[in-house]
């Protein structure tokens, strides 16, 4: 199945792009697809940690499962205002 | 959203409308979000600006970026905007964030709520701006004078997401205490 990442921020500009699209088994976790990203960019693996996660919009924790054809979101710390 | 009709100040008739909540790239038009949310129900209107500033810790800003996840910074804000209406009574709420590069003295953010009374336009506001920093995704990319740059991204506060760890002194149990009126 297709998983499509975006990126944001300080996690962007380590990884070098702003999205990137996964091919990967059906039933990957979020916990998995960490790990993949550390795997792909080694720059973000420090960074990714602190790290929130949403699929479609919706923030999720590590162990929910990526549908689909779904977009991941990654999201360091914010710091709007 | 508003109309563009003109409406005398003060005059509203008393139906809801939409809350605005929007992320924007133009300059916010403080003067007009103030007077979206004027009512004949409301009897205190509160406006907080977040506007960039030029010396943090010794160091001159030349710019600060931001960059938002629209979609979810949307829903977001719409959350504060529902979690505002649950714990006061307010009558009308704008919820406004400005992306791209600004410059020192720039707007980045207006918070405006209209209310029936004084006390909860002041929590009211306080608590969405707190929110608004804490889980809305956006992100600010500071552009220092001396040509360097970083984004702030804040330690410790990447799982921030159960109220108990924001509510601070601007919770109606504890009343105004960290208020204070101009």
């Amino acid at each position: 199945m297709l998983v499509r990442v975006l990126l944001f921020a300080r996690a962007r500009e380590l990884a070098g792009t702003d999205s990137i699209t996964l091919q990967s088994a059906p039933a990957l976790t979020l916990e998995q697809l960490r790990q993949e990203l550390a795997r792909r960019f080694p720059a973000l693996a420090e960074f990714l940690p602190r790290c929130r996660l949403a699929i479609d919009d919706s923030f999720a924790d590590d162990h929910c499962t990526v549908p689909p054809g779904a977009t991941v979101a990654v999201l360091p710390p914010v710091s709007g205002g | 959203m508003w109309g563009s009709q003109e409406l005398r100040p003060g005059a509203r008739r008393a139906e809801r409308r939409q809350a605005v909540i929007r992320l924007q790239r133009e300059p916010i038009d403080y003067v007009r979000l103030v007077e979206s949310v004027r009512h004949t129900a409301a009897g205190a209107v509160v406006l907080f600006l977040g506007t960039v500033r030029e010396l943090t810790a010794g160091r001159i800003t030349r710019m600060l970026e931001y960059e938002a996840y629209p979609p979810l910074a949307e829903k977001e804000l719409t959350a504060i905007e529902q979690e505002l209406r649950r714990r006061w009574q307010l009558t009308e709420v704008v919820l406004v964030h400005r992306l791209g590069q600004l410059s020192p003295g720039e707007i980045s953010v207006a918070v405006v709520v209209s209310s029936p009374h004084r006390q909860d336009a002041f929590l009211a506001a306080r608590h969405a701006m707190e929110r608004i920093k804490q889980v809305v995704p956006i992100w600010k990319k500071e552009h220092w004078a001396d040509g360097t740059s970083e984004w702030v991204h804040p330690s410790g506060e990447t799982l921030a997401t159960s109220p108990h760890q924001t509510n601070r002194s601007d919770s109606p149990e504890k009343g105004a205490a960290g208020v204070t009126p101009p």
